[in-house]
């Protein structure tokens, strides 16, 4: 664990009659702790926006921190042209705008949703030297046994998904929680190079749709050229 | 024009071993949208919250839209039972935990923009907030 100090003073000598000047410091902690502090992080990152015609970015994903933790995010709107600005979503409802020189520092629920999920079951009879291929890794059966070839399966480092084994089935559970509207892997989606004779298998079952996230955290540029943000992600 | 300014500052000296975290911008000066005219409108405040009250709106969007607004809550209970969930509208933003604060731009961009909160786990929470505008229109004369 690491202890994380964030303080913030707010201060005026003109704006009422009386100086505004108060001063708040928090020790940043995991949910429903005193004592373990935050230990997580992105790490403090500049991101550039150039696109014409303009183009948001997902500047965090709720599966990247535990919901309902006690994650914090840091903006800053590192532009020094009074107009230009930040327009910051949470999910689809706006936020407000950063404007040039202004920081955000905030909680954030990253409210995750559901990953697609589906399972490969290796069957059939199989030759050393065939060939199976999805998601743009392709792996060569190294093995004539079904359990093995699944092994290597779970061995590949795929893209999208992320993989367990049991026996001849791999269960394949995509990195992001996607709402595609329906299941997007079926059988036809595994490419096999049979050799001939054989009868090698890939048969994809038990696919469960997945739902989005509904707090990811998007930003807007208010101009073509080049702005930067500097940000962090601070969670459990 | 008024000159207030919030500054922030975000240390670690652990969080990632060997290089120190020291997050220091210079202070930011709060100006009415798009300007250096500094923000005149000040709401502040302070009140407790139960569970049993729901979610209330701490503040309606009553100002134009699409104008630089800020908004400061800090919940000030030290009893780490206590959080409070912070909302826009539908939207939940996070959860403020005992001590906490945070400070955020608002854009009243249309009446169903309200900043809203809510008391987690039993007893009364305190908390104090300031909202920094660039418009605002009072409520009309009942």
């Amino acid at each position: 664990m690491a202890t994380i100090n964030a303080s913030l003073t707010l201060s005026s000598g003109d704006l009422l009659t009386s100086n505004l000047a108060f001063s708040v410091a928090s020790t940043l902690t995991t949910a429903g702790t005193q004592a373990t502090g935050l230990s997580k992080t992105t790490g403090l990152a500049r991101t550039n926006f150039t696109n014409d015609p303009i183009q948001s970015k997902t500047l965090y994903r709720s599966d990247d921190a535990l919901t309902n933790g006690s994650n914090k995010v840091y903006l800053k709107n590192l532009s020094t042209t009074a107009t230009e600005f930040f327009t910051i979503y949470i999910d689809q409802e706006e936020m407000g705008r950063l404007y040039a020189g202004d920081w955000a520092f905030f909680p954030w629920v990253a409210k995750a949703g559901v990953k697609e999920t589906f399972i490969v079951t290796v069957g059939g009879t199989w030759v050393v030297g065939e060939t199976l291929e999805f998601d743009g890794v392709l792996t060569t059966a190294n093995s004539t046994a079904v359990n093995g070839i699944a092994a290597q399966i779970n061995a590949e480092h795929y893209p999208n998904w992320t993989t367990t084994v049991s026996s001849a089935a791999v269960t394949f559970t995509a990195r992001q929680s996607v709402d595609a509207g329906t299941v997007v892997t079926a059988t036809a989606d595994w490419v096999i190079v049979q050799a001939g004779g054989s009868d090698a298998t890939a048969v994809v079952s038990a696919a469960a749709m997945g739902t989005a996230t509904s707090s990811d955290i998007m930003v807007v540029p208010s101009v073509v050229t080049t702005m930067d943000l500097e940000h962090m992600l601070l969670h459990e | 024009m008024a000159t207030t300014t919030a500054k922030l500052n975000i240390q670690s000296a652990d969080l990632t071993p060997g290089m120190a975290l020291n997050i220091d911008p210079p202070a930011m000066t709060m100006y009415q949208t798009g300007t250096t005219t500094g923000l005149e409108l000040i709401d502040m405040g302070a009140g407790r919250l139960t569970q049993a009250s729901g979610a209330d709106a701490l503040a309606e969007a009553l100002g134009t839209a699409d104008t630089t607004n800020y908004v400061y809550i800090c919940n000030t209970s030290t009893d780490i039972e206590h959080y409070i969930k912070i909302g826009i509208h539908d939207t939940l933003i996070g959860h403020l935990g005992s001590e906490e604060w945070l400070f955020i731009p608002w854009n009243m961009g249309d009446a169903d923009a309200e900043i809203n909160i809510e008391a987690e786990a039993s007893g009364t929470i305190p908390y104090e907030y300031a909202i920094f505008k660039s418009t605002f229109t009072l409520p009309a004369k009942t």
